[in-house]
């Protein structure tokens, strides 16, 4: 551990007035959790001696593993802005860790397995950038504090307010996450009513997950501090657009030459690109389970609301799944466009980078481009050009995992077991509940 | 003395008497709100200068929502509060109930007032933080002109004056730009 790291963050913690750390990790599922603790236990947690009962969290739910370490990762510290007054809290993304005697790295921590696939691209000499485009919608909440699907700027329930909300809650989470030392490149209104977008720059995959995690803390967060609730389910209303994550990426040399640029081919893209390419489009419906992982992903992944719902990829089409966008030199990168906000940023970039990986080992060469409207193209137009379609449902998108050993493995066999175990549950939930839809079509009818 | 106003609380007939007292005095009531989501929408839409929150607004959630309101700095507050005050933090404005036009109106004035005063303080010292960001930074680049063409200080200072004449750019903008070009210049030789 970097001594001159914890040190660093051990003064900051006294010069902000800092009171409280919570010390974050994530389940499979990619929910938040942390530990609170005061200032005083720092030290203590730094050198990696904090324990937390394991046995409660999704995914780690094995009793024999109950006490886990949580190993703090200095260069992640941030003082959370919006708590000032009664005294600052910062934060810590940690690592979580088995008990003694070995203290190694929890198999079914979804960070530290994104360190190992992170490391194998470091062994072949390569660097992941990511950039990930957030949406998210925000509704209002009635007087108990659920959230309603209105959109705030639904014209109508706030006739009298002279500014619009919503936008107002985005410029305060903008703020708030360049507080917290993000830089952001864009935000702003999306296409459906009350859908916003922030980007924030690209950086190493490790992170930008990190990143990702604390993004969606933060819109939470600031979203109810404006009397408003953000979400980020993929597809909240039928009809409209859904949110996705849209994740630029590139591969970099390690020290930083962009290796997806080859100025001697007629699109300028490198052979490894296009094995990268060739890569993720082998693995998309066995990686669509993690990138795309709830019941309700599905439904955003359907023809006519600029989501990718056929496996292929284009310089120019936005139906395609991967596009690769008109920028070269040091910015060529290609745009994977079927992730939604609901994954686990730690699973998600682990299984893209793993396949794009693979991809590069065994030299895969992507179909031709498609630059036409595949949403329009005939099943026999779409067969003859050998497009595959992204799984229609959870539960194929989880049969397709199955099937997929790449992906597997770069789960590793006990975050694979856990979640899909996890999902199969929440499918078979999904299935025997009768949907409102089905009492509307069928309760007169029949 | 004049002032908007939002008044919070969920029982609607205590709301209704302290909307009526301000409005009978002078001031405008510009919403009367009974849940903190909905009242932090308000505020944020409505541009009051304070807003009376009982406590025990959506069971307790009142002194959460007067912390965001003092923390974001969107308007002055003045808490409502039972007869038990040994749990307040005491570190605003507050009021014990039940409200009557005398306590009402002296306690609202004076928390307009020093809102007022805080706003104006705020104002002043942004000001005078920008004004000492930017002594720095002129100094900083005085420095290095001084070094690199080995002119005197207000040479130095007149050069800076110049660029930002001749560019429409604030002293400052000009320092920065100046010492940017110096850093380009530095890398290249």
């Amino acid at each position: 551990m970097n001594n001159a790291q914890n040190a660093s963050v051990i003064e900051k913690v006294k010069n902000n007035g800092v009171r409280f750390i919570r010390l974050q990790f994530t389940d499979v599922t990619g929910v938040l959790k942390n530990v609170s603790i005061p200032a005083s236990q720092l030290e203590k947690a730094l050198e990696g001696e904090l324990m937390f009962d394991g046995s409660s969290i999704e995914g780690f739910a094995r009793i024999e593993e109950s006490d886990m370490y949580l190993i703090p990762d200095p260069s992640t510290f941030a003082v959370m802005p919006w708590r000032p007054a009664s005294g600052a809290v910062a934060r810590l993304i940690c690592d979580v860790y088995t008990p003694e005697p070995n203290k190694m790295p929890f198999l079914g921590d979804p960070r530290s397995n994104l360190k190992r696939i992170v490391q194998q691209a470091e062994d072949m000499g390569y660097v992941m950038n990511a950039g990930p485009e957030c949406e998210f919608f925000l509704f209002t909440v009635d007087e108990e504090g659920n959230p309603l699907i209105h959109t705030q700027d639904e014209a109508g329930y706030f006739d009298l307010a002279p500014v619009d909300l919503g936008e107002d809650a985005r410029r305060d989470m903008v703020c708030t996450l360049e507080d917290m030392g993000f830089e952001i490149e864009a935000s702003h209104h999306e296409v459906a009513p009350g859908q916003h977008e922030i980007d924030f720059k690209y950086g190493p995959a490790l992170r930008v997950a990190d990143d990702i995690a604390t993004f969606k803390l933060v819109v939470r967060t600031i979203a109810q501090r404006h009397g408003l609730h953000a979400t980020f389910m993929a597809k909240p209303i039928a009809g409209i657009n859904g949110s996705g994550m849209h994740t630029h990426q590139s591969l970099s040399t390690l020290d930083g030459q962009n290796v997806f640029y080859d100025p001697d081919t007629p699109n300028q893209l490198s052979d490894i690109a296009r094995w990268y390419m060739g890569g993720i489009i082998k693995h998309a419906r066995g990686l669509t389970a993690i990138t795309n992982p709830t019941v309700n992903s599905y439904k955003r992944l359907v023809p006519g609301y600029e989501a990718p719902v056929y496996v292929a990829w284009s310089e120019q089409n936005r139906s395609a799944l991967i596009r690769v966008p008109a920028k070269r030199g040091a910015s060529t990168r290609v745009e994977v466009r079927h992730p939604d906000p609901t994954c686990n940023p730690y699973l998600a970039m682990a299984v893209m980078l793993a396949s794009g990986l693979d991809g590069i080992k065994n030299k895969i060469e992507p179909p031709a481009s498609i630059d036409a409207n595949i949403y329009r193209m005939s099943q026999a137009e779409r067969e003859r050009l050998g497009i595959a379609s992204l799984p229609g449902s959870l539960a194929e998108a989880l049969q397709a995992l199955d099937e997929d050993e790449l992906i597997k493995d770069a789960l590793g066999p006990h975050i694979y077991t856990k979640y899909v175990e996890s999902k199969w549950a929440e499918w078979e939930r999904f299935c025997l509940e009768v949907h409102p839809w089905e009492t509307k079509e069928y309760l007169r009818k029949f | 003395m004049s002032g908007k106003v939002i008044v919070a609380s969920a029982v609607s007939a205590e709301r209704k008497l302290i909307a009526d007292i301000l409005r009978r005095a002078g001031f405008q009531v510009m919403a009367e709100t009974s849940d903190a989501s909905h009242t932090l929408r308000r505020i944020r839409s409505l541009y009051c200068d304070l807003i009376i929150i009982d406590k025990g607004l959506d069971g307790g959630k009142g002194s959460k929502l007067a912390e965001i309101v003092t923390q974001d700095q969107l308007a002055a507050v003045i808490l409502l509060v039972d007869n038990d005050i040994s749990h307040l933090d005491r570190k605003g404005h507050y009021l014990i109930k039940p409200v009557s036009s005398e306590k009402i109106i002296p306690a609202v004035e004076s928390a307009l007032w020093y809102w007022k005063r805080e706003s104006e303080l705020r104002a002043r010292i942004r000001k005078l933080e920008e004004k000492l960001e930017t002594r720095i930074v002129i100094d900083k680049v005085k420095g290095l002109l001084m070094d690199v063409n080995g002119w005197s200080e207000s040479e130095a200072h007149h050069f800076i004056q110049k660029e930002a004449m001749n560019h429409s750019l604030s002293l400052r903008q000009a320092a920065l730009l100046i010492a940017e070009r110096l850093a380009d210049a530095k890398r290249k030789s």
